[in-house]
């Protein structure tokens, strides 16, 4: 038998630099690794020293693509260490906010990183002459999602109005007004997304690992709650994360390291744990995407990531609308004022668009910073990736190389891998013996 | 007809915030496309051609042998080679480590310093390892900057910067000074303005991301911040952010700065 190496380097389409090695003797794998080959960063060390207030816009530059997931999970664990609770209004323009990453994140992925591979394309930009208004339909809808990240961040990537407490300023009524128009095309948009992805066929493929998302028994969160197993059904609190259950460790391939859960289990999170663990909770018209599009749970194929995504954007479409009526009928009250802090121990667990985040901190009675520790979405999955090119890779050895290639790009892609967040993803190398 | 100018659109260490804002010109990109052919964008599409390029515009710093590598063979494939945003320009968060005890950052994170195969090495902004043409600034890049120079190049000229600080544009639009007034540690007066000073907009103080103006008058400042109560510990944090490698800031904190705050210590990349 002839040995064969995969080495897929720098994967396109996704955010940040990694390489996936896949060594094939015949139709066994030999070896396969996820090599996070992005520039080693440091954050947790950056801001151990720094005033508490000053991790917010610092660790937001983890990852552009998820800087809202950051600086809301760092702001959220940061006030817990000092002792500040911040009020409903202040937690739903959070959740509102982190709405606007989600759609931004999502209609990026969906429309411009994923869909060219099921029509054909290198991407996006290649596709404007065969299918402009398709294109156009996706970047009005981008465009929606950064003005909604605008309006309450001040800013499309590193917002810069996010402070202990609340917000430095609020939208006005006429701002809410102009934005809830917007979201009603968004959500037209969307059910056109959902008839474009029931075409759709995705690769078949199933590895059946544990997998995590938040939960709270009660809504679909993304901004607070706990942890929650799919398979096992176990549930762990925020500040329990690293107690008999997260374990990380360093490879040397990898800037990323690596994470099991438990002992030593290979585990998951993504929109689709979300969905599975918390499809109860979607709202009726995500739901009946999710019926449209023949989504199954519990579901064990990463391709259908895509098709959680296409959910996701109908329930957060549905929810920044629900908020941003509420605050027309009710404007938002000024209700900055200075607070007292105390020392203290801060962790959270949230949902970046990409899967669970954890974000902890020490502060002393100062408001320093006395230990930081962020777990990102994809330094969450770098062990499941690795596990799922090991068992998708025998499936394939009849295709051509170039079909295997891309499908071994595809299925990282379906993780949206960020891969400057991990290395705080990807070039295929297959090696056939 | 004359062949489109080609466009190469590239990532080193950083958050690929600068290439997602290029990708944020939704309104514009089309247009855009008219005019340009974009042969190498990794993150957006496949199929990338490695040069040659008429622009290459460059995000992120360099922090390991390989991308210095990588760099300077793309600078040989560019005839105009363009940093975008804070850590190619000035090397960014990451340039926190050059000040800073770099085996305890390290070991913060990945609990080792011992690497076989991960060589660290400290950080660089591009212009340390190949010339550069220009800079676009603000972390991240101002899309906007991005946007005019494209057009610039078209009709064969370079934009220039407003060398104004932030603070003329917050006048301007007629914000309250919070530094003056309320006793907030901004960095307004001594960051070059063109993000219409939206940080002051919101209540918030500069943040100083889009490094020095012209003439920034680094030690009248400083003085200020120290009048408005901040300790020698607060203003180096405020000063070191985003923009360590930054030329006026660096001379400052190096050869003035470094004299009052005892800890201060720099490092060469």
């Amino acid at each position: 038998m002839t040995s064969k190496t995969y080495h897929l380097k720098h994967i396109c389409r996704v955010e940040g630099h990694g390489n996936l090695l896949v060594e094939m003797d015949g139709k066994e794998v030999s070896n396969v690794e996820m090599q996070i080959i992005e520039g080693a960063r440091f954050f947790e060390g950056f801001v151990v020293g720094r005033k508490y207030d000053e991790a917010i816009n610092i660790m937001s530059r983890i990852c552009a693509i998820c800087s809202v997931s950051h600086q809301l999970s760092a702001v959220s664990a940061l006030e817990q260490c000092v002792d500040i609770t911040p009020s409903k209004q202040v937690n739903e323009f959070r959740v509102l906010l982190d709405h606007g990453e989600n759609l931004q994140s999502h209609i990026l992925h969906v429309g411009m990183l994923a869909l060219p591979d099921f029509l054909g394309y290198d991407g996006a930009i290649q596709m404007v002459p065969k299918f402009p208004n398709e294109v156009k339909m996706v970047l009005r809808m981008k465009r929606t999602a950064n003005d909604l990240q605008t309006l309450i961040g001040g800013r499309e990537i590193h917002p810069i109005n996010i402070k202990p407490g609340g917000f430095g300023a609020y939208p006005t009524t006429n701002q809410l007004e102009v934005m809830k128009e917007k979201l009603l095309q968004f959500k037209k948009d969307t059910q056109a997304l959902a008839d474009l992805f029931a075409t759709l066929k995705m690769p078949e493929f199933e590895n059946k690992t544990e997998q995590v998302a938040v939960y709270d028994g009660k809504s679909y969160p993304f901004t607070q709650g706990n942890h929650k197993c799919l398979l096992s059904g176990k549930e762990v609190k925020p500040e329990n994360y690293k107690k008999n259950f997260i374990k990380e460790e360093v490879r040397d391939y990898s800037t990323a390291k690596f994470s099991t859960i438990n002992k030593n289990e290979i585990y998951y999170v993504s929109p689709l744990a979300r969905v599975n663990i918390n499809h109860k909770f979607l709202t009726d018209d995500a739901k009946a995407v999710m019926k449209q599009l023949g989504l199954k749970v519990p579901n064990f194929n990463p391709f259908n990531n895509n098709i959680a995504r296409v959910i996701e954007l109908m329930h957060c479409v549905d929810e920044a609308l629900e908020i941003t009526d509420k605050y027309i009928a009710k404007p938002p009250k000024d209700e900055n004022k200075d607070f007292k802090i105390s020392a203290g121990t801060g962790s959270v667990a949230t949902e970046a668009p990409r899967g669970l985040l954890n974000h902890s901190y020490d502060v002393d009675k100062n408001g320093i910073i006395k230990r930081a520790d962020v777990i990102t979405p994809t330094a969450h999955n770098v062990g499941k990736m690795e596990d799922d090119a090991k068992k998708f890779a025998p499936m394939l050895v009849d295709k051509e190389e170039d079909e295997i290639k891309l499908l071994l790009n595809m299925l990282i892609r379906s993780y949206d891998p960020c891969i400057s967040c991990s290395a705080h993803a990807i070039t295929v190398n297959l090696r056939r013996k | 007809m004359v062949d489109k100018p080609k466009i190469g659109i590239v990532g080193f260490t950083g958050c690929a915030g600068c290439q997602l804002s290029i990708l944020n010109l939704e309104n514009e990109l089309l247009d855009l496309l008219e005019l340009v052919d974009i042969i190498d964008f990794r993150m957006a599409m496949t199929g990338n051609r490695k040069g040659p390029y008429d622009v290459l515009f460059v995000e992120g710093s360099i922090v390991n042998s390989d991308q210095e590598e990588e760099l300077k063979h793309l600078r040989e494939q560019a005839k105009v080679l363009v940093a975008i945003g804070s850590c190619a320009a000035y090397g960014g968060i990451q340039a926190l480590r050059s000040y800073g005890d770099n085996d305890k950052i390290i070991k913060a994170q990945y609990g080792k310093t011992d690497f076989n195969r991960l060589p660290v090495f400290k950080v660089k902004p591009i212009n340390k390892v190949v010339k550069v043409d220009h800079y676009l600034l603000e972390c991240p890049v101002n899309k906007y900057e991005f946007l005019d120079f494209v057009k610039y190049f078209l009709i064969g000229g370079t934009p220039k910067l407003p060398n104004t600080p932030v603070c003329q544009q917050c006048k301007a639009n007629g914000y309250r000074c919070i530094l003056v007034e309320d006793g907030i540690l901004c960095m307004g007066p001594v960051i070059q303005s063109g993000c219409n000073a939206i940080c002051p907009a919101h209540g918030m103080p500069c943040d100083g991301c889009r490094g020095s103006t012209m003439q920034a008058a680094y030690q009248q400042q400083v003085d200020l911040m120290l009048e408005k109560g901040a300790s020698t510990e607060d203003i180096t944090r405020l000063l070191l952010k985003y923009c360590g490698e930054e030329e006026q800031l660096h001379k400052f904190l190096v050869e003035k700065w470094a004299e009052q705050d005892k800890k201060l210590k720099y490092v060469e990349g």
